[in-house]
């Protein structure tokens, strides 16, 4: 049974490319463009782990990871954010916040695919 | 106009500051005055001068009080100066009369003690109201002339009075000609720290727009290199995907292509990322957060990372980690980006060769320092390349860019993030016989390096 994962991103081409080469993997994929839908689907269905960008108009990624973390069903689910660079500091937060990993855009496929197999 | 009234109120400050002064100074010698002459004069004629005295200073008080309460501006001092002034000649023939009231005593020594008492008072007061010269005026010359008038015209001659009336008249204007140079210096002092605290203000305003100007750049560079990176990050990834499906479908040329494009496209990357690092650290906005890491697992989390960056010129990544490695206390974001720097660094110098991280532990000032070592079978550097490796501007210049691509920025923002953690950087290297770059970190960031900001 593949892990089904939610790529949240307010950039289209950065959702699609990391869903088609998530599912490459073979992971199951849904995506979401804003931290509300995102939260609107966590609280639909099950996944197993949450990729979040920071920097998203309306609900950015710190709003929408404080939220998650406030719901029971999306409390325990692991979520690693997408950052660039100079978010460094943000990251710093998001971890505070309960974040669980973050990667570097670009994606190191491989390095990508470890940091989320340690919490499948 | 403007700039007189403006004087006048430095003038009126000093002025109101000696008031008081002032104001004890003369009741202590009223004091001293009454004390001295005891029974020498009828008591009525005492005290209606001492009344008389009071009387002026209680003027005096109520204006020390009006002047701390309303403070002094351009509309109210002229109206305090003058009333000063009034002060000052009432103030003034009140010690004029002093000498024509011991007159009375018909005995010399009394006389000349009142001469001695005003000669004192029209001194001092030169500390307390010559700021404003016409103050100092108002008050000397109804203190001093009359008893010059005294003597000269309604006096008959006495020997006496003839050489006292001279050392008088020689110590009026001796008086007035100092009051003036201390008026003038008080007057030069006020223009002086004025035009100090302008140009103080001057530079703090420049300082400001500076400051200013330089945060406005950083913000710029910081949003330019994020609209930069969105799509780069797309270029990137697209190709990527080319990459992998067509050289499972067997199209190799197209998967070189697509290759040579992700190449390209994560030098950009690195480029911008160099160029936002160094503006971040000029503007001191690089935060150090010291945490809890263990090295073993921070390499081998990066192992991926470089040896994609090596694969590329064909070279071997060799890893080796002492068996006394373990957890240090620095920042996991710096130490990463420093040890990636270092590595794509000899990956582009490096081609079918190998290049070998070496984390050692080494005792360096009695402090346990972990040291990450980087030695590459490349190129090497001679000396000259050496020294200009950590400049960032000066890298631009060398040959080396055309042919290799550039070192780029890394090694720039390398050497102060290292700095930044409390540590050194060194290289060792021969034209030919590869490079050797290593970069010890304390492990533990010294306190006063901790949560600091690169500046």
């Amino acid at each position: 049974m593949s892990s089904t994962v939610l790529v949240v991103d307010d950039n289209e081409m950065n959702r699609d490319v990391l869903s088609r080469r998530l599912q490459r993997e073979g992971y199951v994929v849904s995506t979401a463009e804003d931290g509300s839908k995102a939260l609107s689907m966590l609280s639909k269905e099950k996944y197993d782990i949450v990729l979040l960008d920071i920097m998203m108009p309306d609900m950015d990624g710190f709003e929408t990871l404080r939220n998650m973390r406030t719901e029971a069903s999306s409390k325990e689910i692991p979520v690693i954010m997408l950052t660039s660079v100079n978010e460094m500091d943000d990251v710093k937060k998001c971890i505070g916040l309960g974040a669980n990993d973050y990667v570097l855009k670009p994606y190191n496929m491989d390095d990508l695919k470890r940091r989320m197999e340690k919490f499948l | 106009m403007q700039a007189s009234r403006i004087n006048l109120i430095e003038q009126a400050g000093r002025l109101k500051e000696q008031a008081i002064g002032a104001l004890v100074a003369t009741l202590v010698v009223v004091g001293y005055v009454v004390y001295f002459i005891d029974d020498q004069i009828e008591p009525v004629k005492v005290y209606t001068w001492v009344a008389a005295v009071l009387a002026v200073n209680v003027y005096l008080v109520v204006w020390i009080v009006f002047i701390y309460r309303t403070g002094i501006t351009l509309d109210n001092v002229r109206a305090y100066v003058i009333t000063y002034q009034l002060e000052a000649v009432a103030h003034g023939f009140s010690w004029g009369y002093l000498p024509f009231m011991l007159a009375q005593s018909h005995d010399i020594n009394t006389q000349l003690f009142s001469y001695y008492v005003i000669c004192s008072m029209a001194a001092g007061a030169i500390a307390t109201t010559a700021m404003i010269y016409r103050i100092y005026i108002s008050y000397m010359l109804p203190m001093m002339l009359p008893i010059i008038i005294d003597q000269v015209f309604f006096t008959e001659a006495q020997i006496f009075a003839g050489s006292t009336t001279g050392l008088l008249m020689i110590y009026i204007v001796a008086m007035l000609m100092l009051s003036y140079r201390h008026y003038e210096s008080v007057l030069k002092s006020i223009v002086f720290s004025r035009r100090n605290d302008e140009l103080v203000n001057d530079l703090r305003q420049e300082y400001e727009r500076a400051e200013e100007a330089s945060q406005a750049k950083s913000r710029f560079l910081a949003n330019m290199s994020h609209e930069l990176r969105t799509p780069l990050n797309a270029v990137i990834g697209y190709s990527e995907i080319i990459e992998e499906e067509a050289s499972e479908s067997g199209a190799e040329t197209i998967a070189a292509d697509a290759e040579k494009i992700r190449i390209s496209g994560k030098h950009l990357l690195s480029l911008i990322d160099d160029v936002l690092n160094l503006s971040r650290l000029d503007a001191g906005k690089v935060i150090v957060s010291c945490n809890a890491l263990d090295v073993r697992s921070m390499v081998e989390e990066l192992k991926p990372v470089m040896e994609d960056f090596l694969q590329h010129n064909n070279n071997k990544l060799e890893i080796y980690i002492s068996d006394d490695i373990n957890i240090i206390t620095s920042d996991h974001h710096l130490l990463e980006k420093i040890i990636l720097n270092l590595i794509s660094n000899s990956a582009k110098f490096t081609k079918n060769g190998q290049v070998r991280l070496r984390v050692i532990s080494e005792l360096r000032n009695d402090i346990n320092n972990v040291c990450f070592i980087i030695e590459d079978t490349g190129i090497g550097m001679d000396k000259k390349q050496q020294e200009v490796l950590f400049d960032a501007f000066r890298q631009a210049d060398e040959s080396s860019t055309r042919k290799y691509g550039g070192m780029g920025l890394g090694m720039a923002v390398s050497q102060k993030f290292v700095q930044l953690l409390g540590g050194t950087i060194e290289v060792e290297s021969e034209p030919g016989n590869g490079s050797n770059i290593s970069v010890c970190l304390p492990h533990i960031i010294p306190v006063e390096w901790k949560d600091a900001s690169y500046s």
